[in-house]
């Protein structure tokens, strides 16, 4: 309740403040996408909603700018360093070498860097997300819902990264339902929803009735395939809540809430505190979690639901660690739920 | 041990319709002499005005045809560019390709104050023929279309003059061939399947449009065109060829072979790899239209 009242003073005391702000252009900040763009339903989308929420709550003033190859981040990057920007998000960990050679130059912007590692700078700040916790718990759901015993995994490209999707994804698996198979492919690609669709196609052919993917806009044709596939066919939405792309057909999302984390670190820079180093964002401090599943929560037992929640608390709580490379994976014993 | 689904040939026809329609434009186009490497664009600018079509009107089949007559548009385009303005047929074809980009970003973020992908729009029905089961017309259109260009090519005066423009244009324009207007057909002709194959990827395989979506496929389709030494057959079976090994790919990602698994970096560049292999393999027996890229025929008319 007070947090509400809070919440509601702040966006009205923001709105002034905003005006004001935009007139002697005080604090500026930018989201640099990478190719995926703004209309991802993904991951650039919900960095840039969390700037706008950040524009709104905090008065500061936002605008974003999309790169359409690699070749385009360190410019982009420089673009909102030049215009005098304070705050410059670069997403995804792609843009690390240009955050590497950007954010030197440029010491009165601070660069924060989401999914990828930071150079050691004072001006450079690195925001991750224990993937690997959430993926767990989408592994566990889908082992619990899976008719056929197997299930899917695609992702973009096989990049650290996307392994700590894969590994925790698998561990979850393992731990609700050690007969489960999973099968792993990958796209090759983050922009390319054709071949997510036939790559799903593809495992769904194969026996796998759930499929989670981690591959930027692919994912949009893994929903496809599992519309086309119809009842009995899920997908499994990353980053944002994409459960209402193809409603009833989205098992639940792993979400990443890169707009919490931008809203925070927005705070930091309008309150001066600014920290440059790391920051990791867990189920423990809802950084990452499964969607509410609001068009699929019927079709899962509700003894399900109970165990995942156990392992959330698990995971939470420490007892439980969710493996987040190979060799993780490979020493991770299932524990008894 | 690998097990392949019944889903492998149809999978394969769904990778290679894109690239069969795209590669008969190519092939048409380039017969007659008109180097077209904007089949990316074409393609592009198809997905992006099939969604386009579908989404004003509600009608999938709209949509089909406005992404055809976008393609058909980047081919006039671009015979204008090299047939009147005797543009360099490659410098033409890189200009649309990332002009087709820029237009449909731009529009995109215009029309539906959104970036990276279009709203969901009704996408084409599936057709249900005997002998194929149920498949996207466009695969059947892909599959007629090449039964149909070979006797076109080679039994019709039509196709006669098409080939003779791109063989040798001076002997054509001494026959009374008009040359610079069989080339405007031809380009235009290979817009409109280029076009196509666009709108197979947003109302086909898809029922939206997404940034970028082509992919690089009309690149494929370009290398299916040469793989096919230029005939209609050779084309689609290149396209085939890709298409299959693609889909064969995607169900061998995983497997283990002797207890090692392949990486899938590997098995995504198979398809490619082969590709390259069986090009190198065949490149030396191929041999390209005599006046491709020549325009001085046209020079003066």
């Amino acid at each position: 309740m007070i947090g509400v009242v809070v919440a509601c003073v702040l966006s009205f005391s923001g709105c002034a403040k905003q005006a004001a702000v935009q007139q002697n252009g005080k604090i500026k900040a930018a989201v640099v996408t990478d190719v995926g763009g703004i209309g991802d339903m993904s991951f650039n989308a919900m960095a840039w909603s969390g700037l706008q929420r950040a524009g709104k709550e905090l008065g500061i003033d936002v605008k974003f700018l999309e790169s359409r190859e690699q070749s385009d981040y360190a410019a982009n990057l420089t673009r909102f360093a030049e215009q005098g920007y304070d705050l410059v998000f670069a997403v995804g960990f792609l843009m690390e070498d240009a955050v590497k050679e950007v954010a030197p130059k440029y010491p009165k912007t601070k660069f924060a860097i989401i999914d990828g590692n930071a150079p050691y700078l004072p001006n450079t700040l690195s925001l991750k997300f224990r993937e690997n916790e959430g993926s767990f718990l989408a592994g566990a759901l889908a082992a619990s819902v899976s008719k056929t015993h197997e299930i899917g995994f695609i992702g973009g490209m096989e990049v650290d990264l996307i392994k700590k999707f894969e590994c925790g994804y698998k561990a979850g698996a393992m731990t609700a339902d050690p007969k489960t198979k999973v099968i792993v492919a990958y796209t090759g690609k983050w922009d390319d929803p054709g071949k997510g669709t036939e790559l799903a196609m593809a495992q769904f052919g194969q026996g796998a009735d759930i499929i989670m993917h981690a591959s930027g806009s692919c994912g949009l044709g893994v929903i496809k395939a599992a519309q086309t596939k119809g009842k009995g066919y899920y997908a499994i939405g990353v980053d944002a809540d994409q459960d209402h792309i193809a409603k009833g057909r989205v098992l639940t999302s792993m979400m990443k809430r890169v707009d919490n984390a931008v809203v925070m670190t927005c705070e930091t820079v309008v309150k001066g505190k600014f920290k440059p180093g790391e920051m990791a964002f867990g189920l423990k401090d809802g950084g990452v979690g499964l969607s509410p599943m609001t068009y699929t929560k019927q079709d899962v037992p509700p003894q399900a639901l109970a165990e995942i929640e156990k392992l959330r608390q698990m995971i939470i709580s420490g007892e439980l660690k969710a493996p987040s490379t190979v060799n993780e994976l490979k020493a991770f014993r299932a524990p008894g739920i | 041990m690998i097990h392949f689904d019944a889903e492998l040939l149809n999978s394969t026809l769904r990778l290679a319709t894109p690239l069969i329609l795209a590669a008969l434009g190519g092939v048409l186009c380039e017969r007659s002499g008109v180097v077209n490497i904007a089949l990316e664009g074409m393609m592009l600018a198809g997905a992006f005005f099939g969604m386009l079509g579908s989404y004003w009107t509600g009608n999938p089949w709209v949509g089909m045809l406005l992404g055809a007559a976008a393609g058909g548009a980047f081919g006039l385009v671009h015979a204008f560019l090299t047939q009147r303005m005797k543009l360099n047929h490659i410098v033409s074809g890189v200009a649309l390709n990332i002009f087709a980009l820029g237009l449909t970003t731009y529009l995109l973020r215009k029309l539906f104050m959104h970036a990276g992908g279009s709203p969901p729009v009704n996408g084409l029905p599936m057709w249900n023929l005997p002998g194929l089961g149920e498949q996207n017309p466009l695969t059947e259109l892909a599959l007629a279309g090449t039964l149909l260009m070979t006797p076109f090519l080679w039994r019709t005066p039509q196709g006669l003059r098409l080939r003779a423009v791109g063989e040798n244009p001076e002997a054509a324009l001494a026959a009374g061939i008009r040359v610079g207007r069989v080339r405007f057909a031809a380009v235009i002709a290979g817009g409109l399947l280029g076009g196509l194959s666009g709108v197979y990827l947003s109302l086909g395989q898809l029922n939206m449009f997404a940034e970028g979506m082509s992919g690089g496929r009309g690149f494929i389709a370009l290398a299916a065109v040469i793989f096919g030494r230029w005939t209609p057959l050779g084309a689609a079976g290149a396209a085939l060829f890709f298409g299959f090994f693609d889909a064969l790919q995607m169900r061998l990602q995983g497997q283990t072979v002797g207890g090692v698994v392949i990486p899938s970096e590997f098995m995504l560049m198979l398809p490619y790899l082969l590709t390259i292999v069986a090009l190198a393999g065949f490149a030396g027996k191929a041999v390209a239209p005599a006046a491709l890229g020549n325009d001085e025929a046209t020079a003066s008319n």
